[in-house]
């Protein structure tokens, strides 16, 4: 975790002094567009550094130009890019791989020619902002005309490698406002490193989760005799409920602690970003747990894929499809595997049930709607278990996650 | 009184983020996974 | 329709800042969170801020404190729950402390180094095999076990014999290696002592070791190559990423060492929140504690325990353990032109055994060092070949005369020892250790009077 390196204390002990004691904005935005290239070299290596600043560069100047195509372009590239350097590899082996194997192979070594050793650093953050801004800009908004305001939305370090998913429009006021302050916001700081160290706490008992799990149900690769599920059944049925709370909180806790961290530390810069996690788990729907879950990046799949692809616009069955297609790309945006996939299908197909019952059960579904509108335990309750059955397709491949989801209600072996 | 509550409030939550500060160095420092080693 | 809340952006760019503050004097946005409204509610911001510097600094002041002394009063090893098999790195400061507690100022210290061959794996406390040789050397001499499993010839007691020596002790040092091989500082499991003590300055001055550092620094830098991540026909690349991240993630960790060592030695946070887990609580969950992760370390005993001797060398283990046995010697030893087995000199693993063996330590340690190579039990030796016996004399033999060319006196150990004296193939039970300081003993106090330490 990046936040958690001595060279990263370092870095942070000097750039947010240096950012305090400078008072001119101009002067500001250029020292923080100074240290966010710095953080970003450092991390990302030299060549790591490349694909950001070749598609930052494309895209403020495609934006300038306001030319509606240019923009598709622009956003053609960027999500070639992504496309490229994180799901190579499952396209070719998963995807071209499951029709023919050696053509499979064949491309992923082609592939692999232009391919560095990882994929650069933050790839899935800026590439979604960047499509973001050009397509904002091909339905008319503004252009960030001014360089050093694009360079700074673009690799603004607090969140530049885990989020939360930045929109132009409301960062870039937010950060010449910071900036602008005259005087040191004692208010903001103090606030800001308290989210920091709330972050923290949540970051290391999620790792203790994590390191807890891992050792109950370790990886395949380190355990060939046992499957996850396999291993799962050797544990007693409290047991298993247990490890499945554990999942759930891991999860939340290791997401929204990075968030928290990325939102004080901008705070510290008097720089307001959006929150991105707004108790989950209190959602008494699956569309409200969508309202506070991940907000940034569930926000922008709703205005840059579903409302795109129509919406709710043309009827029951093309909203529950559109939004299949977008929990399904939300899924694989979290990782390059049919399991998170699955994931994202398992909560688009969950949506559609509850954003179409209504209208689709008639009377019985108003009914219906009524009464669970009274009854918020209930629907906080199902709407809890449906998300935490839903992290088993998340953690653990397609199958294995069905045998335990079983075994949440066998007896113990 | 309120004034009062307010300075010791940030007092003791101020010393408690200092240490956890100070904490989360050494916790930077422990390897992911202990190395666990098996004898022959 | 994408989320604009904001007036004209190109208004914003171009117009003078806001107002920084509303009329309360707060930095207010009626859609802050309820926690945030808390907070400024609640805190003061620079009484916080000042606080959180206070507390940072109290405990970096106790940290300072704790590296001044040792935690571990009544200390015999550093056994399972006090060393890194469970997350738990005593601080060389805190080891040097420990070494010196209740030592007289005359007393030539015998600083037992390295992994668990000298620890005394398979041997509990009361019977470890250095209580015997306290009673052999005497009261002139005080036998410290600074040994854990896992860590190498020149690290953990090493280090702490080197820094004692620096502040003019009488040291003597045991310390193990295996046949024809030593650790390269960037390869150490366990490198944190070494670490620490070159951030504090604790040790001598040795410029051919610092070269070897340097060299260690530069490859902690070195990016991943390629073929590290190339996909492996066959293999699931969900695991071969998640390989790579691991590999990744560790190489991270070992290129902040020489920068996280520095901080520590000017913050001293690896010496509090050690010292509290050790007498306080324990805060970090690792899988041999488990539910009581979270137990003072203190409040654990030493596990080791007898083994009875039918369950110490189990069948399913025999292939590997004699696989293990011949592969040290392979590669030290070749057949000559007359058809016997002579040591390979010219081969990669002796010349940088040479290499390593003078850059390890200085000079001035390594003249009182005594390196113990030790013999592997009968039970599997019995089962070598003729030529694969030989191809082990000729590589126990290298190692000696090597280490002894180094300026080590250096000597094998367990040669005729039974199967009863080992615990399993390499580690000795009670009966080997006391064997092993019947080997060791007259050989320290040789030592001991060369260096002038004793006067017979």
């Amino acid at each position: 975790m990046i936040f958690l390196t001595y060279w990263f204390y370092v870095f942070a002990a000097i750039a947010l002094p240096a950012y305090w004691l400078v008072r001119h904005r101009t002067a500001r935005l250029i020292l923080l567009l100074v240290t966010c290239v710095v953080f970003h070299a450092h991390f990302a290596g030299p060549a790591g550094v490349i694909p950001i600043v070749v598609l930052a560069v494309l895209t403020y100047l495609i934006g300038l130009t306001r030319q509606r195509r240019l923009c598709v372009l622009g956003i053609a590239v960027s999500v070639g890019a992504l496309l490229f350097y994180k799901y190579a590899m499952f396209l070719c082996l998963n995807v071209i791989g499951s029709v023919s194997p050696t053509a499979g192979q064949s491309a992923l070594a082609f592939a692999e020619r232009g391919m560095p050793a990882a994929p650069p650093l933050a790839i899935s953050f800026f590439a979604f902002e960047f499509i973001h801004y050009l397509y904002d800009i091909r339905r008319g908004s503004p252009t960030l005309k001014n360089p050093l305001h694009f360079a700074n939305f673009a690799i603004f370090w607090p969140s530049i490698v885990a989020g939360p998913i930045k929109r132009y429009e409301q960062f870039v006021p937010a950060m010449l406002d910071g900036a602008g302050a005259t005087s040191i916001d004692y208010d903001s700081i103090a606030y800001g490193l308290f989210r920091v160290t709330i972050g923290f706490i949540k970051k290391t008992a999620a790792d203790g989760l994590t390191a807890y799990l891992a050792y109950c149900l370790p990886a395949p690769v380190n355990a060939p005799d046992m499957s996850y599920a396999a291993r799962f059944a050797g544990f007693s049925l409290p047991e298993r409920w247990m490890m499945l709370g554990m999942l759930s909180l891991r999860i939340l806790w290791d997401f929204s602690g990075y968030s928290d961290m990325a939102i004080g530390f901008a705070r510290m810069m008097s720089i307001r970003i959006p929150e991105n996690f707004n108790w989950p788990y209190l959602a008494d729907s699956l569309a409200d747990f969508w309202h506070r879950w991940h907000i940034s990046l569930s926000t922008w799949i709703r205005d840059y894929v579903y409302i795109p692809l129509g919406g709710s616009r043309h009827g029951l069955m093309r909203k529950a499809s559109n939004g299949l297609i977008a929990f399904a790309l939300v899924g694989l945006w979290h990782g390059a595997a049919w399991n998170f996939i699955a994931w994202g299908v398992y909560h688009g197909v969950g949506l559609a049930i509850v954003s179409t019952y209504r209208a689709a059960l008639g009377p019985v579904g108003r009914t219906l709607h009524r009464w669970l509108s009274v009854n918020r335990l209930i629907t906080w309750a199902v709407t809890l278990t449906y998300v935490t059955f839903g992290w088993l397709l998340f953690f653990y491949p397609v199958q294995d996650a069905w045998r335990m989801f079983m075994l949440l209600f066998a007896g113990h072996r | 009184m309120k004034i009062v509550l307010r300075w010791t409030v940030s007092v003791v939550i101020g010393l408690f983020v200092g240490a956890i500060i100070h904490y989360s160095l050494y916790r930077i420092g422990l390897p992911l996974q202990p190395f666990i080693y098996m004898s022959f | 329709m994408s989320q604009s809340t904001s007036p004209s952006l190109a208004a914003i760019e171009t117009a003078a800042p806001p107002a920084a503050v509303d009329s309360a004097g707060h930095r207010a946005n009626p859609t802050s969170p309820a926690g945030e409204r808390i907070f400024q509610h609640l805190i003061i911001g620079n009484v916080f801020l000042i606080s959180v510097l206070v507390g940072f600094l109290v405990c970096c002041i106790i940290g300072w404190v704790e590296s001044h002394q040792t935690p571990f009063k009544r200390f015999l090893r550093f056994h399972h729950w006090i060393n890194p098999q469970t997350q738990f790195y005593p601080t060389v400061s805190q080891m040097i402390e420990t070494a010196k507690l209740d030592a007289q100022p005359d007393q030539v210290l015998v600083i037992i180094g390295s992994d668990s061959i000298l620890f005394g794996s398979g041997q509990p406390v009361r019977q470890i095999w250095t209580n015997h040789l306290q009673e052999l050397l005497g009261p002139k001499y005080k036998v410290v076990v600074m040994a854990y499993p896992g860590a190498a010839f020149a690290d953990s007691g090493a280090v702490v014999a080197e820094a004692l020596l620096k502040q003019n002790e009488k040291v003597l040092l045991v310390s193990h290696l295996f046949i024809g091989h030593l650790n390269p500082l960037d390869k150490a499991a366990h490198p944190h002592v070494f670490w620490e003590a070159r951030a504090r300055h604790l040790l001598l001055d040795d410029p051919d070791r610092e070269a070897e550092v340097q060299k260690a620094i530069a490859s902690f830098s070195e990016p991943a190559k390629k073929d590290d991540a190339a996909h492996k026909p066959n293999a699931d690349p969900e695991q071969e990423a998640k390989k790579a991240l691991a590999a990744a993630a560790e190489r991270g960790r070992r290129r902040e060492m020489p920068l996280g060592f520095g901080l520590d030695a000017a913050l001293r946070f690896n010496d509090l929140w050690t010292a509290v887990g050790y007498r306080n609580f324990f805060t970090v969950w690792e899988p041999l504690s488990k539910d009581k992760f979270y137990w003072a370390r203190k409040d654990f005993p030493d596990p080791e325990r007898p083994t009875p001797l039918e369950a110490r060398n189990p069948p399913r283990l025999y292939d590997e353990h004699m696989n293990l046995i011949r592969q040290w010697s392979m590669a030290l030893t070749r057949r000559g032109a007359d058809g016997r087995w002579e040591e390979d000199s010219a081969s990669r693993s002796w010349t940088d055994f040479e290499h390593l063996s003078r850059v390890a330590m200085p000079a001035e340690v390594r003249k009182r060092t005594l390196a113990v190579v030790t013999y592997e039990s009968p039970f599997y030796r019995r089962d070598l070949t003729p030529d694969e016996t030989q191809q082990q004399q000729l590589g126990l033999q290298g190692t000696v005369r090597r280490m002894n060319e180094a300026g080590y006196d250096c000597l094998t150990v367990g040669a005729d020892f039974s199967i009863e004296d080992y615990f399993d193939v390499i580690h000795f039970a009670p009966s080997g250790g006391a064997k092993m300081a019947d080997t060791l003993a007259p050989e320290l106090k040789k030592l001991a009077k060369q260096l002038g330490y004793v006067s017979e």
